[in-house]
């Protein structure tokens, strides 16, 4: 019992000194996904854990206040404590090393203000951005001062906007000497230095892609206008960070650009040359969420390059961790917004130290240290493994991601990708399958189609020329005529009755309407005349012409190849199928009559009706053998498949308006003014209906209120 | 009127005379002795009201309220001596006892067995603006303001009043006043206005006028353009200064009328008003208030407080002016408390039955207001720790977890967790909030220096909130106390575009009580181990709770096994297009046939004692059908089938645990027996109760995802047909898979057929005490405290806290509260990102391995509704199951049925957890190695100290 007590009282001290001290734990408080090919978040487990946070008091240096960045270099860690004006290095163990707040120079005692960011070249130098000083301090590994580089304005103010003011954030140093800057509230890019200060110019703001229009105004725009035009949209950094290759990765946040290209991977040019590979663009996450309690796209506040050409971005927005591979793909995420443990309120800076990654939280004012797991580190083996080539190792090492978590598609896709170098194409299908991975598939696919038909190619060709011998035979020996007398002498042995039973007569009749459709479809003007003054076709023939259409883009959802079909199948309604073809063509049919009556055409709705529905027939006559020659072409072979389905929908779109012309008898001046009239009035029809609805919605949570006012007004 | 005039009834004095023993401490000088027994003595302050409890046995004391509070000042004052505060609606405004009753002197304290009750009545009679009054003539105001304060503040009260009078018209004429008969009300008088500052404009005027006539005189006698343009200024700043003077006259005498109509119940309008309700003022200089808003009014009211004048004169002053008095202030709370010993606990019962609030109440104009009372805070400084003391707060999230005192961390929000976890009847606020775990016992305590106690929550528990805050935020106390939210309440917006809301409310008030029992810790004793185990004899001794059997038929010498816990996922539904339509077809995960595979490789890989949880395996797979019938999922095979598999988990001493939940109906179908209108627990907006998915990345409601609520009104009817017909398979193992887990409210607007949570959760209760009378051996998910007495498995029991910023660190309360009493387990291992860590808490917490296995591949669950479970095809894991288990087994395995007596932190990173029998485990959760009384431990690793002779 004694010792006992001896051990709590000992705990006890040791809590109470150690403010942080939260063991290894299972599970964290928000939920790790990825997002698989549908754009669907989709859970995995946590590819990081929090372990513990770390306040300044931990460090014994006092509290932090606001703290801005977080560098490492070598075994050191920068923590720019900006509100204590003072930069603090720690090593692995979080103990303090050095503090840099203040250095001497022409006998004077200098202090930092409101420092943002620090760099330390390989060297050792220590470039800070002194941000309310309006320079960069440059301090050697002792911490004495060497040089300041102050606004480069005042070199060449003409470069500069007249309201500019040097107020660096962010700070990089590359391995050419040239420095790097992000100053706060400018808009032209990363401002560019050589060592000693000089003025080099802007790098990163995206140039403006000029339309014809502009190009056409720039023509005749005088010099003044031509030079108020701005050549690069404005973009404002938010960090950067020097890669393995000396490049410059660079969040931008406050920009005209689209929201998926605020990650920018800069060569020393300033060209944006980030791989774009992924199923989706690397941006954070890929929706801004206009229902939920947080709103906005991802608001990228910090990068971290990491090995293997890996690279994890951190969103305050949502405060999030998102991590992509070289080629685009997201790995992973974690993080969240809020109070605990692994949750953020205000994340600023994202660091890697000692195996940990490092999230700075300036409101909190401390660093939460997240130790990778199992799963994360799988991912990463086997990114490095596919890039250094070692292919079946990859594969591997994705088989045991694939343990820890189904949902990762880029492991299939790596799977894929390993099978196929293997030569095993039909797992290879099968993966990029169940990756999702199209073009992947489609590549295996073309490989196991090539070695297919390399294998059966004898008893292809022999196959070929046997059908080819029976064609040539049947069309010598009349098989056909023959087959119908033979068809001829059963009927008369059936006897005349099933002949003439109404079925039968109903169905020969159809089917010979039906029939017809293919005459219509080749010689419109002839055909569509006698649809209407010979009654060719029917409205029960036509009706079935519709539920042919309408059905074959069900089957097109459905049975469409894997390489082309961007259907979700769990999400296919024929319903939805068949209203979107039936809708539209009952409209058509409705405006088209309602005008042409004005108009005096000659067509009776049914007329119309007839007619528009066998002008659809070359959909139905193409889609079928598109959808099945879709099972065995690969995407690069795509454009006939898309050329067909062009053309089929050209097709009907000219048959819908040449019967139009010949069922109303009207010159073709009338048809074309008549063609426009009806798809207006069916926008006015859809306007109206729209406007109908949401009147009667209005209504409709009209009385929902009253009847809520009435029942809840108690109190 | 003064109301509710101080009653204390001193208790009776023989009962202190009789203990013999008089307060001796100099603390308790100003409280007398309630109530006795051999373990504590219980005191009360009969001026304060608050109370003081002394421990005999560990000769400690503890306050109701601190002690050195006189440092705080102003509202912390209040509130640091209150002894409970209340919420009240429709504003959420929290109201103090101190400063709404105990100042007033409006409580009175009446003894009861063992104790005392106090009942306080809490009102604010007289608002700050009741010390103005609307007309006091000036004599009065004279002699009963002004001269009683500080000539300084005289301008202060002055500035708010226009004086005037009425004086004979003698031919002047009427302002420009449309729509008042000035005849009628005014008659042959005329009103003047005697204020500084109008009577100042006024000289002004004429002071312009003079030279007015001045420069006519001069341009008469010398033209000249510059005079020309003085005189065109001069008259246009005439005729604005005459027309603001208008204007000011007319608002005054706007004002006079309305006020008197709005203080007047016999008057309607202002054409109501007559010369005789005006005639006090003819020759009588009188002041009137003038139209301003509160802010501007405060200061005044203030120093009109402060010189003694009362709402009591202002009334004669309205009564003199022909007015209606101030009336005091309609809102009126009643409000009991009750202080008891029993045995070692103090007892304190708020009866909510008792509660009064201002209901329908009418002001003097007959507008009717309702203030209901939405929450009650009991003692919220009882034992508050001040920033001198060391120790910790202990709050009961997830397997528990403390916040050391003074720990600074101000950034992070109070601690606050409702008890049980969230009430899906009341709408989620935010899905962020969803993830973390829930309290899952209602219990709190705090350790200062070398003194703790423990608090339990022991009715109300279902509607009780824990809070705690440290020092530093609003005082300088760190504190730890209970809520109860009595009436729970939500706002309902009136349609899209109308931002109005409205409050809504449970169909009553909660008629129960709030029974919290305080216990208290000496210094043996003073820790989250001490509290655990104070709680856990108190379980013993209320449940007649026995410890687990462990290993009764293995023989003698051999350590019994430890069980293990496979979950096994039937059959789910997966939405798969049939000839274009989408349809929700059953998919097989593991069928009874591939279950006796996975079983068998089970016991191949040498696991014994396997406890299994048949998941999916009802109709409908996981997410099963209304369990009115315990129908097999044909999917999966037939009853034959599972009467094999049955047999062969006899054969291999392994046991099923068929899983079924209850509480939520995941899938309505026509005819089921289940009717979302008639079943399902209602929302407090009356509408049917649905919990949604969420999309994990950006937090909104996934369309058309959710599962019903069912009332618990329902429940009892559910589980009697369920079981009825579950005998059939003659299986006498279950697991309910929601009962431990959640309690939903139904907030059906009818006061006899609503269930609030505290009876839904005494239903859930029920249910359980049901089927354990039946012989059953029960499997719960998650363990929410109510469910230990009757649980002999609790599954995926959290083994750590949420981890909120203001915790410090999580600690294993439930698990040091529940070991050998029952078997539980942490969460899935192979769901879990990290093993290694997974295996080293097992052993920290006496928790036991838990799988999720099925048999098909798992890549089928990828794109369907449960891509949750991403991680459990039994193949990839088995090695790992047995590996675990034969490490867990062989450090656990002869301590099944031992309590654990001890848990602490060596070093960092390291805990050491000591059973009943002395034997202990050392587990480094660190990466580097470590030292623990001369044995080394590996970074991620453990190591066991076996019982030795000299420990008992």
């Amino acid at each position: 019992m004694r010792s006992r007590l001896k051990i709590t009282a000992f705990i006890l001290a040791v809590g109470v000194l150690v403010l942080s001290t939260s063991a290894a734990v299972s599970a964290a408080m928000y939920k790790s996904y990825v997002y698989d090919a549908w754009g669907e978040a989709v859970p995995t487990p946590e590819p990081y854990l929090p372990m513990k946070m770390i306040f300044g008091e931990d460090l014994g240096v006092g509290s932090l206040k606001s703290p801005q960045d977080l560098v490492v270099a070598g075994d050191s860690l920068y923590i720019v404590d900006a509100s204590n004006n003072r930069i603090i290095k720690v090593n692995e163990d979080f103990q303090v090393t050095a503090v840099y707040n203040q250095f001497e120079h022409d006998g004077i005692v200098d202090k930092l203000k409101n420092p943002h960011s620090v760099f330390v070249t390989d060297a050792g130098d220590i470039f800070i951005a002194d941000k309310d000083n309006e320079r960069i301090v440059v301090l050697d590994a002792d911490g004495q001062y060497q040089y300041q580089i102050n606004s480069p304005a005042d070199q060449m103010p003409s470069a500069f906007p007249p309201y500019f003011r040097f107020r660096p954030t962010k700070i990089a140093v590359d391995r050419a000497q040239r420095i790097y800057v992000i100053v706060d509230g400018l808009y032209e890019g990363l401002l560019q230095l050589d060592k000693d200060g000089k003025f080099r110019g802007f790098v990163g703001a995206p140039r403006v892609s000029v339309s014809l229009w502009e190009y056409l105004w720039s023509r005749i725009a005088s010099d003044e206008q031509r030079k108020r035009m701005r050549l690069t949209l404005p973009a404002e950094f938010s960090s950067m960070d020097l890669d393995e290759e000396g490049f410059i990765f660079a969040t931008a946040v406050d920009s005209e650009l689209g929201v998926d290209q605020m990650i920018r991977r800069l060569n020393p040019v300033g060209t944006d040359i980030l791989a774009r590979a992924g199923t989706h663009p690397p941006m954070g996450d890929l929706y801004s969420g206009m229902e939920s309690q947080i709103t906005g796209y991802s608001y990228l506040i910090d990068i971290k390059s990491r090995e293997n050409g890996i690279y994890s971005v951190l969103d305050r927005r949502r405060g999030r961790v998102f991590t992509y591979d070289g080629s685009g793909n997201l790995l992973y995420v974690f993080g969240g917004v809020g109070q605990g443990l692994g949750l953020f309120t205000s994340p600023v800076a994202l660091e890697e130290f000692g195996g940990c990654l490092l999230v700075l939280d300036n409101a909190s004012n401390s660093i939460t240290v997240f130790k990778q797991t199992e799963y994360a580190a799988l991912i990463h083996k086997a990114v490095g493994e596919y890039n250094t080539g070692k292919y079946e190792a990859a594969a591997e090492t994705w088989h045991q991601v694939l343990t820890y978590c189904v949902n990762n598609e880029l492991a299939y896709s790596g799977i894929g990708r390993a099978k196929m170098s293997e030569g095993d194409y039909v797992a290879a299908m099968h993966y990029y399958r169940l990756g999702n991975d199209r073009v992947g598939y489609s590549k295996a696919f073309y490989r196991y189609r090539y070695e297919y038909i390399n294998d059966h190619l004898s008893s292809f060709m022999t196959s070929l020329l046997i059908i080819s011998l029976a064609i040539y035979a049947a069309v010598r020996l009349n098989a056909a005529g023959r087959l119908r007398q033979a068809w001829s002498r059963t009927k008369i042995a059936a006897g005349e009755r099933i002949q003439n039973s109404r079925p039968v007569i109903f169905l020969k009749k159809t089917g010979g309407e039906l029939k017809y459709g293919l005459h219509v479809i080749f010689h419109p003007f002839d055909g569509f005349w006698d649809l209407k003054h010979e009654a060719r076709g029917s409205a029960v023939s036509a009706t079935i012409i519709l539920v042919l259409v309408s059905l074959s883009y069900v089957f097109a959802r459905q049975y469409t190849g894997f390489a082309f079909n961007y259907t979700r199948i769990e999400e296919l309604n024929m319903f939805m199928e068949f209203i979107s073809v039936i809708v539209p063509f009952l409209l058509w049919s409705a405006v088209n009559w309602a005008l042409t009556t004005l108009m005096d055409g000659k067509g009776t709705i049914r007329d119309i009706y007839i007619a528009g529905a066998y002008a659809l027939t070359p959909i139905f006559l193409v889609n079928i053998p598109a959808i099945i020659i879709s099972n065995y072409i690969t995407i690069d072979e795509g454009t006939f498949y898309y050329l067909f389905l062009t053309l089929a929908t050209a097709w009907a779109l000219i048959l819908l308006f040449l019967g139009t012309g010949v069922i109303h008898d009207y010159s073709l001046g009338k048809t074309v003014l008549t063609t426009i009239a009806t798809i207006i009035g069916m926008g006015i029809v859809i306007f109206v209906s729209l406007l109908f609805v949401d009147v009667i919605d209005r209504i409709f949570r009209f009385f929902g209120e009253i009847y809520i006012e009435v029942s809840f007004r108690t109190y | 009127m003064r109301r509710s005039v101080v009653v204390i009834i001193c208790l009776v004095i023989g009962s202190w005379l009789l203990a013999g023993s008089f307060p001796v401490r100099a603390q308790l000088d100003s409280f007398i002795l309630a109530a006795e027994n051999e373990y504590l003595r219980l005191y009360i302050n009969p001026d304060t009201s608050e109370i003081a409890v002394e421990d005999l046995i560990n000769d400690k004391l503890w306050f109701s309220n601190p002690q050195d509070r006189s440092k705080e000042k102003g509202t912390a004052f209040e509130r640091v001596s209150s002894q409970f505060s209340i919420t009240r609606d429709p504003d959420g405004i929290r109201k103090e006892n101190y400063k709404y009753s105990v100042v007033y002197n409006q409580f009175e304290i009446i003894p009861i067995d063992h104790g005392i009750r106090v009942n306080y009545q809490m009102v604010e009679e007289w608002k700050p603006e009741h010390y103005t009054p609307v007309m006091i003539s000036k004599t009065r105001m004279e002699e009963m303001i002004l001269a009683n304060i500080d000539p300084a503040d005289r301008n202060e009260v002055l500035k708010i009043y226009d004086l005037i009078m009425l004086v004979p018209r003698e031919g002047r004429e009427r302002d420009n006043l449309p729509g008042l008969d000035q005849e009628k009300v005014f008659g042959d008088y005329h009103l003047v206005i005697l204020s500084d500052d109008y009577l100042q404009q006024e000289k002004a005027l004429e002071e312009l006028q003079g030279q007015l006539a001045e420069i006519n005189q001069a341009l008469q006698a010398n033209p000249s353009r510059d005079l020309e343009k003085q005189k065109s200024t001069l008259e246009r700043n005439i005729s604005n200064a005459a027309s603001r003077l208008v204007r000011t006259r007319q608002n005054i005498i706007w004002q006079l009328v309305y006020k008197i109509v709005e203080h007047r119940l016999d008057l309607e309008t202002i054409s109501d008003l007559t010369h005789d309700d005006v005639a006090h003022l003819v020759n009588t200089p009188t002041y009137l208030l003038k139209d301003l808003a509160a802010i501007q009014m405060k200061k005044a009211q203030n120093i009109v407080m402060e010189s003694g004048y009362t709402p009591l004169d202002s009334a004669d002053d309205h009564l003199m002016n022909n007015m209606d008095p101030y009336l005091p202030n309609i809102e009126l709370y009643y409000v009991p408390i009750e202080y008891r010993l029993d045995g070692p606990y103090l007892v304190v019962r708020v009866p909510a039955g008792d509660i009064e609030y201002p209901m329908n109440v009418e002001d003097r104009v007959g507008n009717k207001y309702s203030y209901p009372l939405t929450a009650i805070g009991v003692l919220e400084y009882f034992g508050a720790a001040n920033t001198e003391k060391e120790g910790y707060i202990f709050v009961p999230d997830g397997s528990g977890a403390l916040i050391y005192l003074n720990n600074g961390r101000l950034f992070a929000s109070p601690y606050n967790q409702l008890v049980f976890g969230n009430d899906n009847s009341r709408s989620i606020t935010s899905e962020m909030q969803r993830y973390p775990e829930q309290a899952l016992l209602p219990v709190f305590g705090m350790k200062q220096d070398d003194q703790a106690f423990v608090a339990i929550i022991e009715e109300g528990a279902a509607l009780a909130r824990i809070k705690a805050d440290i020092s530093g935020r609003v005082d300088r106390y760190n504190r730890v106390w209970a809520e109860f939210d009595v009436m729970p309440k939500a706002k309902i917006s009136l349609g899209v575009e109308d931002t109005k809301e409205l409050p809504i409310y449970q169909a009553e008030m909660y008629q129960g009580d709030c029974v919290i029992r305080y216990a208290f810790l000496g210094e043996n004793q003073a820790d989250y181990v001490g509290m655990a185990g104070c709680y856990r004899q108190y379980l013993i001794d209320r449940y007649q709770l026995e410890r687990v059997d462990a290993g009764a038929d293995t023989p003698a010498d051999t350590p019994p096994d430890v069980p293990f816990f496979l979950e096994l996922i039937g059959a789910v539904d997966k939405t798969v297009p049939i000839f274009g339509i989408a349809r929700n077809v059953i998919y097989p995960l593991t069928t009874f046939d591939q279950a006796q595979t996975i079983v068998q490789a089970l016991a191949d890989r040498g696991i014994r004692n396997a406890q299994v949880k048949y998941n999916g395996w009802l109709k409908g797979g996981l997410y099963h059908v209304y369990p009115l019938k315990a129908e097999l999922e044909k999917s999966l095979g037939s009853e034959a089938d599972l009467h094999e598999l049955v047999q062969l988990l006899d054969r291999l001493g392994y046991q099923l645990y068929p899983s079924v939940g209850f509480q939520n109906v995941y899938r309505d179908q026509a005819f089921d027996g289940f009717s979302p209108r008639k079943d399902a627990a209602r929302l407090l907006n009356r509408l049917e109760a649905r919990v949604y998915q969420y999309r994990l990345d950006i937090f909104e409601r996934k369309r058309g995802d959710y599962v019903y609520i069912l009332s618990p009104r329902r429940l009892s009817d559910l589980v009697d047909s369920f079981l009825k017909d579950y005998e059939r398979y003659g299986i006498k193992q279950i697991s309910l898979f929601d009962l431990a887990r959640e309690v939903n409210s139904d907030f059906v607007d009818n006061v006899d057929l609503y269930i609030d949570r505290v009876r839904a959760m005494e239903i859930t209760v029920e249910q359980l005490a049901k089927i354990k009378a039946r012989d059953m051996k029960i499997m719960v998910d998650y363990g929410n405290g109510y469910a230990i007495p009757f649980a002999d498995i609790i599954i995926n029991l959290p083994t750590k806290s949420s981890e909120y910023s203001i915790i410090n660190t999580s600690i294993p309360f439930y698990q040091i509260v529940a070991h050998g009493l029952v078997d539980y387990a942490g969460p899935p291992v192979n769901l879990s990102a990290d093993h290694k860590a997974q295996l080293l808490k097992m052993l920290e917490t006496g928790s036991y391995p838990y799988f999720i296995f099925c048999h098909e591949r798992a890549y089928e669950l990828k794109d369907t509704d449960y891509n949750h479970l991403y991680a459990i095809h039994y193949g990839d894991w088995l090695d790992l199951a047995a590996e675990m288990y034969r490490t867990v087994n062989a450090v656990l395995g002869d301590v099944q049925d031992r309590l654990i007596i001890d848990h602490c932190m060596p070093a960092e990173n390291v805990y050491q957890t000591t059973f009943e029998n002395g034997k202990s485990v050392i587990v480094n959760y660190g990466k580097n190695a470590v030292v623990i009384d001369g044995l080394l431990i590996e970074g991620e690793s453990f190591a066991v100290k076996e019982a030795t002779s000299d420990a008992h």
